[in-house]
């Protein structure tokens, strides 16, 4: 009778458990052969200043926005995902080709985001991370168009991955990630403005990149003295730094004005930010970019 | 055997008692894609919060990110209530000036927009006014 309890009350506790509490488990063992360093200062700093980057699809907007058009040579071959061996590489380049995609859809150019999208399935495999995407509806919103959904879709699994390697405290895995993706976008940028360089408000927006490269080298800094290939990114991090740091950025403030539009309560933001970037910095900031991330993607 | 189905009674109260534990529990997801589906046309969404009050002893919750000027940002506030339920959502920029919010003349707007004039670090915070569950979803999304 005992006997009967206790197995009829293991198969409630294993019922119980969510499909992918198991997956979790057999990714938690494979996750131990990669190994990433441990940060600094603890895994909720790292996460905090892990969500204060923005999305690279905040950069694509915005020169699209501008009227530049697609160019598929801006973007890292989808078929160099073979030449990314380690998890460090790995990692990098799929937050490259996580920007790519998202360029190429915001553009509608779905033939090549399906090229990315098989780029990415080679990037998560190796990382053991294939669970969080869903490639045949990503594949199937691409051929119908269907941007909206699109965008939803490939922006929620990759955060569902950053959270998850936050969860697991490989916070490191992450940091790769939208280190990777914020080059890419960069570069991208960097590329459309050489080609139109009447484009001031692109220009401006490359300056104040310099924001977001301060927070991503402090990320990095928290995981270069453990790894070699951390260490060498940045170094190569901190010359682009440099590179901004001929940047002036002032920000004056101004209050607020608030109205109701359609039930939602719209502020309209008085502040206002004055960017200094000469023509020589941008073309270093250029410079040493490209060699950044051609470097990654080699 | 009178002592074993005394075990087995116990056994199935706890069993009960933790499913119902995990039923009060605030479920950021559910919350986070009813935000989801709410997010006016035009924007793109970015990312999701948690805003888990822990029935009332965290009285404050704080995000960060960095916005872009002539940028339209767009948050929203999704409850198990049919209102905002208490939740004041409140952007602060980098020198905590309060530059939005989704409380206004006593009235909780379920959602907002910012239109950022300066790029730079903002902190996105959750604070609660007579709220019931001090729980919800919320997400971010943006148009250039």
């Amino acid at each position: 009778m005992q006997k009967y309890f206790y197995f009829i009350l293991l198969s409630i506790l294993v019922a119980c458990q969510s499909p992918r509490e198991k997956g979790e488990l057999s990714l938690l063992d494979s996750l131990e052969n990669i190994e990433i360093p441990q940060p600094k200062i603890s895994d909720e700093q790292i996460n905090e200043i892990i969500n204060q980057i923005p999305a690279p699809i905040e950069l694509s907007a915005m020169m699209k926005k501008s009227g530049a058009g697609y160019n598929k040579n801006y973007l890292n071959n989808p078929e160099n995902y073979s030449k990314y061996n380690s998890s460090v590489e790995q990692a990098l380049n799929l937050g490259i080709f996580g920007a790519d995609l998202g360029y190429s859809n915001l553009y509608e150019e779905n033939q090549q985001s399906i090229l990315y999208v098989g780029a990415i399935k080679e990037m998560v495999d190796e990382l053991r991370i294939s669970q969080f995407f869903n490639f045949e509806t990503i594949e199937r919103l691409a051929e119908k168009r269907d941007l909206d959904s699109l965008l939803l879709l490939t922006t929620q699994n990759f955060n569902d991955v950053n959270l998850y390697f936050q969860e697991q405290q490989r916070s490191g895995l992450s940091v790769l990630m939208i280190a990777g993706g914020w080059i890419e976008s960069l570069f991208i940028a960097n590329q459309v403005y050489s080609n139109n360089q009447q484009n001031t408000e692109l220009k401006e927006t490359i300056g104040e990149q310099k924001i977001v490269l301060k927070k991503i080298l402090e990320l990095i800094a928290n995981y270069k003295d453990s790894s070699e290939q951390f260490d060498h990114l940045y170094t190569e991090l901190m010359s682009l730094m440099e590179a901004f740091n001929e940047v002036e950025l002032e920000t004056i403030y101004g209050e607020p004005t608030y109205e109701e539009v359609d039930g939602v309560l719209v502020a309209k933001d008085n502040s206002s930010t004055t960017v200094i970037i000469s023509n020589e910095t941008i073309e270093k900031i250029q410079n040493v970019c490209s060699g950044i991330r051609n470097g990654i993607v080699s | 055997m009178r002592g074993f189905y005394i075990s087995s009674i116990t056994l199935v109260l706890i069993l009960l008692n933790l499913g119902t534990t995990v039923l009060a529990q605030c479920d950021f997801q559910i919350q986070s894609q009813n935000c989801i589906s709410k997010i006016k046309d035009g924007f793109i969404y970015v990312k999701s919060f948690n805003v888990n009050g822990q029935k009332g002893s965290k009285q404050k919750i704080e995000y960060s990110y960095v916005m872009t000027k002539d940028t339209q940002y767009y948050l929203n506030i999704c409850t198990s209530e049919e209102d905002t339920d208490g939740i004041i959502i409140t952007i602060y920029d980098s020198n905590r000036n309060p530059v939005s919010t989704n409380h206004a003349e006593n009235k909780f707007f379920p959602a907002l927009i910012f239109q950022c004039g300066a790029t730079g670090i903002y902190y996105i915070t959750y604070t609660f006014k007579n709220s019931k569950n001090f729980c919800g979803g919320s997400t971010l999304a943006f148009k250039k």
